[in-house]
């Protein structure tokens, strides 16, 4: 297998290679940072590369390999994490001038996971500024879609979706407030889950909404995204939100099929005029595959829906720019722009309009869990549109509909999930006719993960978008 | 909800941050914007929930 092959592998198939001993950790590991070396000037996906530190690790899973120990189920699977995640003696920026120096002295739960997995850093990804999504000028270049260079590849997990589209590392992890790894995911066509939000532990994630803030394994394929869950999932006593529930094996049912599970279309997210034309056909073909799959197919209404980009944006931001304070009391001029002017509005927020925010996303809740009584999988694009251009991204609002529509609205399909703490995986759902990814959205109810991995598994064996390989990608 | 500049300078204060002269416009157009989209909770019937920070692991909230 040459290094080009083996960088196309997936996570697992990645880790059954190994373990058959047909590649080595070390092979692993070098072809994907060969191909980091001459391709991530262009695509700006890493931070920080830890070459020296990856091969070492790879060397001592390949050497316990060699003693017949087994290093954990992502033995020598080589994985990069937005740089949001802190790693021991390695510079964690968060995509700010304001943590330019950090190094943290400890791992972040997540990390120590991937670690204890076997998996190999290779290094620390791309992310907007604080995980907030609208940097202008990212310190550390600006990520391009492999799809489309002009493109964004979505945000704010930005780094993790292009790493994972141009092959440059085999699984990555994204975090998710708001969409922030479901929107790279839908963007630059990979995989990318939102878990439940107590699920798993967010101990070292630097937080943009404490009560919102998920990890989001970010991976090539729904079987991958299912492992890393396992991995990183379970109780975590340095993080008391994190659930006791035990964490089942999320691959085991993952093969059973949809027939009978029932699926439903948000109509508040699909009958809408904004949204792109082949992102529509696209979810109206999914809904056809879903039902020669065997499922029951309907249509749902979560009224609220449309609003969660408001409510969404109400608490976050506001909640973000609380926890910001000392940053922009003390360091404003090292925030990004866009950053900076978004958590100043934000600090202005009154508390009644706060609090009005806090109880409609209750409301919302109760939309949800009732539709989720009559449904098992909810259906929706993760984005309206395809990736946009970047200069669109960073255009002035010209008045308060575009404002709606290119901030608030896109926010919404995301942001349901996040608001009310509910599961969410955006798949390889289709591609525009001028070749951008779409996202094909799946929620469900709480800790419903295997459900929501039946589901996603089934569509993507069903359909071949996820095999597909950006032109500019695989002609690199 | 409309806001003018004076009205974000004052909260600014209040607030206790600093806004630059020059992007005082971007600001007060932001939170016009924010305002004015969370300004159409207010027909919401929320009289009768609680707001939550966490939701429980089981059941309705």
């Amino acid at each position: 297998m040459n290094s080009t092959e083996i960088a196309f592998l997936s996570a697992t198939e990645t880790a059954r290679a190994i373990k058959a001993k047909e590649i080595s950790p070390v092979d692993a590991v070098q072809a994907y940072l060969e191909r980091i070396d001459r391709m991530d000037s262009r695509l700006a996906a890493y931070i920080t590369v830890v070459r020296e530190e990856a091969l070492g690790n790879a060397q001592q899973v390949a050497d316990r390999l060699q003693r017949g120990e087994d290093p954990g189920v992502l033995a020598g699977v080589p994985i990069a994490v937005k740089d949001q995640y802190w790693t021991k003696g390695i510079l964690t920026t968060n995509g700010s001038n304001v943590y330019k120096d950090f190094v943290p002295t400890e791992d972040s739960t997540v990390i120590q996971r991937l670690r204890d997995a076997g998996s190999i850093l290779l290094g620390k990804l791309n992310l907007s500024e604080l995980a907030m999504g609208g940097t202008q000028n990212p310190p550390w270049g600006i990520p391009a879609n492999p799809w489309d260079f002009d493109c964004t590849p979505g945000e704010s997990s930005s780094g993790s979706g292009v790493a994972l589209a141009a092959h440059l590392c085999a699984a990555s992890m994204g975090e998710d407030t708001g969409g922030s790894g479901r929107g790279p995911a839908s963007y630059c066509g990979v995989v990318g889950l939102r878990p439940t939000f107590t699920r798993v532990s967010r101990f070292g994630m630097t937080h943009m909404c404490w009560f919102m803030d998920a990890a989001a394994p970010m991976t090539k394929t729904v079987e991958d995204c299912a492992v890393m869950l396992g991995v990183i999932a379970g109780y975590d006593e340095k993080d008391p939100y994190t659930s006791h529930k035990p964490v089942p094996d999320y691959t085991a049912k993952m093969r059973d099929g949809v027939k009978g599970l029932r699926v439903g279309l948000i109509k508040e997210l699909h009958y809408t005029p904004d949204m792109h034309p082949d992102v529509r056909s696209a979810i109206e073909a999914s809904l056809d595959t879903f039902r020669d799959l065997g499922a029951e197919v309907t249509e749902v209404s979560i009224p609220l829906a449309e609003l969660a980009g408001a409510i969404f944006v109400g608490v976050a931001d506001t909640e973000g720019a609380g926890a910001r304070d000392e940053i922009l009391r003390n360091q404003p001029g090292d925030l990004d722009q866009a950053s900076r002017t978004r958590l100043q509005s934000a600090a202005l927020v009154p508390a009644k309009v706060y609090n009005r925010a806090a109880k409609a996303r209750v409301l919302l809740r109760r939309q949800l869990m009732k539709v989720l009584g009559e449904v098992d999988i909810l259906v929706s694009p993760t984005s309206p549109y395809p990736a946009p251009k970047h200069t669109d991204l960073t255009a002035k609002f010209e008045n308060p509909e575009d404002v709606r529509t290119r901030f608030f609205f896109r926010r919404a399909y995301t942001g349901c999930y996040s608001l009310t703490a509910l599961p969410a995986i955006s798949i390889p759902g289709g591609f525009t006719a001028d070749g951008l990814p779409i996202g094909l959205q799946l929620g469900a109810g709480p800790f419903a993960e295997e459900t929501l991995f039946r589901a996603a598994y089934s569509y993507e064996q069903a359909t071949t978008w996820h095999t597909r390989i950006a032109p500019e990608i695989l002609n690199a | 909800m409309a806001v003018d500049k004076n009205t974000v300078g004052e909260l600014a204060k209040l607030a206790g941050i600093q806004i630059a002269d020059d992007e005082l416009d971007e600001v007060t157009s932001r939170f016009s914007s924010l305002m004015q989209e969370l300004d159409r909770l207010k027909d919401l019937d929320l009289d009768n929930i609680l707001p939550v920070s966490i939701f429980p692991e089981e059941g309705e909230v």
